[in-house]
C-alpha cells in the first residue's frame, strides 16, 4: 500500500530542474520531453533484449536507462535499472529478468508522474 | 570559459548544459567521443565535462587524446562516472582527467570543479606565455653575447664561431673563403686629438661603413679596439678578396670623417687592410690564415697606411685557378 503511494519522483531533482530554469521553464520541459521520449525507446530496447538474451545489451540499455531516470529524480526506477545492471554484467540474465514486471512498473509510474510535472504551466 | 560536454544521454546534456550556462559560461555539446574530439582538435576549449561510457570514443580515450595532443593551452577534464563503479575514476584519472564527478551530477559540484578549472587553465595560460617571454628574452641575450655593443657588428665570439664553421665547411665541400683585416689609421692620434667619446662615434661610423659594403652571406665583427675582420664564406675564383677590401677602404675614406691630428695626408680617417684567401688543399688552419691576414696588414701601414695588402695565400690561388673547387 505504501509502496503504491510514495512519490515516483525525488522532488529535490525536480527542484534542482526547475532551479536551473531561466525563467521561462526551458530546462525543466526540455529535460523532461528528452527524457519521456528516451525512456519509451530505451524501455522497449531493454525488454527486448533481455528477451534475446543479449547479457551485454541489457547491461548497456539499464546504465543509460539508470543515468537518464537519475537525472530526472525517477529514483525508483533508477535502483531497479542498477539491479537489472548488476545481474546483466554478472551474466545472470534470470535475475534480471525476474526484475521485468517492476522495471516495467516503475518506468509507467515514473513517465506518468513527469507527464503531469511537464504539463504544469 | 568555453566548455564542451560529451555525453551520449540527451537529459544529461540537457541538464549539464543549463547548468554551466546557469553559471554564466559557454557551453558546446557532443553526443559521442569521435565528434568531441573533433571539437577539441580545433582548439579554444577550457573545460571538457565526458562522460565514462559513449559509443566509439569513450571518456578515458578522450582523456588520453586531449594529453597527448599538442595544444599549447590547458583542457581541464571532469569526468561523470556512476557511484558504483571507483575503479573507473581511477582509470579515468590516470587516463588524464583532472577531476570527476558522480552521476546524477549537481549544480554545486559542478560549480565547485569550474572554480578549480578556471584557477587551473589560467595558470596554465600564464605558464606558457612566461615561457614564451623566456624563450624570446633567451634569444635576445643570445644575440646580444654574439653582438659587439659599441657597433652593433659581430662581436669576437661571434667571430671565431664562424671561423671555424667557415673553415669545416669550406673543408667539406671545397669551396674557397676570404678574409680581410682592417685597423684605422692613427687612431690613438685621433682619441687624444678629438677625445674618447668622438672616437667611439667615430668608430661606429666606420663600422657602418664596412657593413653597408658587406653582401649578404658575408659578415663583419669587431675584432678588438680599432681593428675589424670582414668573412666572406663563399669565394668564387673570379672574385678578389682585395677589391672587396679596396671598396671598403674607398668607402671608408669618401665617408670623410676628419683627422687633422694625424701626421700624413689626407686629413680625414682612413683603414689600412691586410686580406687572406684559402682556397681547398690549402695546409693553413683558419687562425694561420688571419695571421697571414694581419701579416699583409701590417705591410699596408708599413707602405704609408690608407692601402690594401694581400697575403702570399692569394697570389698563390690566383697562380693556380684549377685548384679551386666549383
Amino acid at each position: 500500500m505504501s509502496e503504491i503511494m510514495s512519490d515516483p519522483l525525488d522532488r529535490s531533482q525536480i527542484e534542482l530542474l526547475v532551479s536551473l530554469d531561466d525563467g521561462e521553464g526551458a530546462a525543466l520541459q526540455e529535460i523532461v520531453d528528452e527524457y519521456l521520449t528516451m525512456s519509451e525507446e530505451s524501455g522497449v530496447e531493454l525488454l527486448r533484449v533481455l528477451q534475446e538474451g543479449d547479457a551485454d545489451a541489457v547491461e548497456r540499455a539499464a546504465h543509460t536507462l539508470k543515468g537518464a531516470s537519475a537525472n530526472v529524480g525517477a529514483n525508483a526506477l533508477v535502483d531497479v535499472c542498477a539491479g537489472i545492471e548488476a545481474h546483466a554484467r554478472q551474466g545472470e540474465l534470470q535475475g534480471a529478468a525476474e526484475l521485468t514486471e517492476q522495471f516495467e512498473a516503475e518506468l509507467s509510474r515514473a513517465r506518468s508522474a513527469l507527464q503531469t510535472v511537464a504539463s504544469r504551466p | 570559459m568555453r566548455i564542451l560536454i560529451a555525453d551520449d544521454d540527451p537529459t544529461s546534456r540537457l541538464l549539464l548544459r543549463a547548468m554551466v550556462s546557469k553559471l554564466g559560461h559557454e557551453c558546446i555539446v557532443a553526443e559521442e567521443g569521435a565528434s568531441a574530439w573533433d571539437l577539441l582538435a580545433s582548439g579554444g576549449i577550457d573545460v571538457l565535462l565526458t562522460d565514462w561510457m559513449m559509443p566509439g570514443v569513450d571518456g578515458p580515450e578522450l582523456c588520453r587524446r586531449v594529453r597527448e595532443g599538442t595544444g599549447d593551452s590547458y583542457v581541464y577534464i571532469v569526468l561523470t562516472t556512476g557511484l558504483d563503479r571507483p575503479e573507473r575514476v581511477l582509470e579515468g584519472m590516470s587516463a588524464g582527467a583532472d577531476d570527476y564527478l558522480i552521476k546524477p551530477v549537481d549544480s554545486f559540484a559542478v560549480q565547485t570543479r569550474l572554480i578549480a578549472a578556471e584557477r587551473v587553465t589560467e595558470l596554465h595560460g600564464t605558464l606558457s606565455q612566461t615561457q614564451a617571454e623566456l624563450e624570446r628574452a633567451n634569444t635576445e641575450l643570445l644575440e646580444q653575447s654574439l653582438t659587439d655593443g659599441l657597433t652593433a657588428l659581430g662581436n669576437r665570439r661571434r667571430m671565431e664561431e664562424d671561423l671555424i664553421r667557415t673553415h669545416a665547411r669550406a673543408l667539406r665541400i671545397g669551396r674557397s673563403y676570404g678574409l680581410a683585416l682592417f685597423d684605422v689609421d692613427h687612431f690613438k692620434l685621433y682619441n687624444d686629438h678629438y677625445g674618447h667619446v668622438a672616437g667611439d662615434e667615430t668608430l661606429r661610423h666606420v663600422a657602418s661603413c664596412i657593413d653597408f659594403v658587406v653582401r649578404a652571406g658575408e659578415c663583419a665583427y669587431r675584432y678588438g679596439g680599432e681593428e675589424f675582420l670582414l668573412l666572406l664564406p663563399d669565394l668564387r675564383p673570379s672574385d678578389s678578396v682585395a677589391a672587396i677590401g679596396e671598396r671598403i677602404r674607398q668607402t671608408v675614406m669618401d665617408a670623410a670623417i676628419p683627422h687633422v691630428a694625424r701626421p700624413t695626408l689626407p686629413p680625414l680617417v682612413t683603414l689600412s687592410g691586410g686580406v687572406a684567401r684559402w682556397a681547398p688543399g690549402s695546409p693553413l688552419s683558419v687562425m694561420e690564415l688571419v695571421e697571414e691576414a694581419d701579416g699583409a696588414l701590417f705591410q699596408a701601414k708599413s707602405a704609408g697606411r690608407n692601402c690594401i695588402r694581400e697575403a702570399d695565400s692569394c697570389l698563390h690561388d690566383r697562380v693556380e685557378p684549377s685548384t679551386v673547387g666549383g
